[in-house]
């Protein structure tokens, strides 16, 4: 047995390498592809948590979603809510401490009226000027509706 | 494991090597230019780096030095390093150049990449920090891109200083979304 197994090692012929060379390729294609889709997932990743876990992407972004990818979005901002909830903890946002509480914005786009803040409602008009908390603040100037004054 | 995904890694091994083949191989188009399928003991082909590679190994090949180590590239290196244009003979040069060192029996390689990385290392950081938009933009074009990605992090560091010291807004839209997509018509 074991001199037919040396045999085999040596008889390696031109088409063993031919072979072997089209196998290369295909791992070759596969660690492309994996590395695209990998990348892919990073930057998803990255939009939910800093964009805003579950709420509306830009529509540039969102319809270049395949399928799974906004399934895969989804689920990524429903683990980390409730992650949150279970700490009662707000990961997401700044973590430096602010001197002051509050924070005046300028509103860039259109929101439509009677969003409920945490502790008012406002309505949101374009270019309309609001005093609101830093928190709630920080959720629509990440996601470009707003900008900050710093005046 | 790491370099699997990462995307520069993948593109540094895509760079072609001139190999010279020991054994014949069957089946496979490697040479546009040959009329049978296969290729030949003895020829010259250039591969990718990650198909020589991996022939290397398995003792189907013997690589040789690639063409953008050649005197040429050395004596402009030795004549003035910073302003030679390493993107246009290859954007990966120094980790090409690492990653073919153990595969070719050339010693001067290394010495070589030590010496020019050096020295470009030094300009690079000098025009970070004074930057005047004019000049450095010609600059910007020799660099490989790992000297453009020291460069990038040297400009936000500096920029971040800045605004540490002046005082601009804290709260800012998310860079993610910076770039400008266009939409699906």
């Amino acid at each position: 047995m074991q001199e037919e197994g040396l045999e085999v090692l040596t008889a390696r012929t031109a088409d063993h390498y031919g072979a072997l060379i089209h196998h290369l390729s295909l791992i070759r294609n596969k660690r492309c592809l994996m590395a695209y889709v990998y990348n892919r997932a990073d930057i998803i990743r990255d939009l939910a948590w800093k964009v805003g876990l579950l709420h509306e992407l830009p529509r540039e972004i969102q319809e270049k979603f395949s399928d799974s990818e906004e399934q895969y979005f989804k689920d990524h901002s429903k683990s980390l809510k409730s992650y949150m909830s279970q700490l009662s903890l707000n990961v997401n946002v700044d973590m430096v401490p602010p001197k002051d509480p509050y924070i005046k914005v300028r509103v860039l786009e259109d929101l439509g009226s009677g969003i409920i803040l945490s502790d008012k409602s406002a309505n949101f008009a374009r270019h309309s000027m609001h005093f609101l908390k830093r928190t709630d603040a920080e959720q629509y100037i990440a996601r470009g509706l707003m900008e900050e004054l710093t005046s | 494991m790491a370099n699997y995904y990462n995307i520069d890694d993948i593109l540094t091994e895509e760079e072609f090597v001139p190999v010279v083949f020991h054994k014949s191989a069957n089946g496979v188009i490697i040479d546009p230019s040959s009329e049978t399928n296969s290729v030949e003991q003895g020829a010259k082909v250039e591969l990718p780096l990650w198909l020589a590679q991996e022939l290397y190994l398995r003792q189907a090949v013997s690589i040789s030095v690639p063409a953008c180590f050649n005197q040429k590239t050395r004596l402009e290196i030795q004549a003035d390093a910073a302003c030679v244009d390493l993107k246009s003979r290859s954007p990966f040069f120094y980790e090409f150049g690492c990653k073919i060192v153990p595969l070719v029996g050339d010693k001067t390689v290394e010495v070589l990449l030590l010496s020019a990385f050096k020295i470009r290392y030094k300009e690079i950081l000098t025009k970070a920090y004074t930057a005047a938009y004019t000049a450095t933009s010609q600059f910007l074009t020799l660099l490989t891109k790992e000297e453009t990605n020291l460069y990038e992090a040297a400009q936000s560091s500096m920029a971040a200083f800045k605004k540490w010291r002046m005082g601009g807004p804290r709260l800012q839209r998310a860079s993610v979304l910076g770039r400008k997509r266009k939409p699906i018509e």
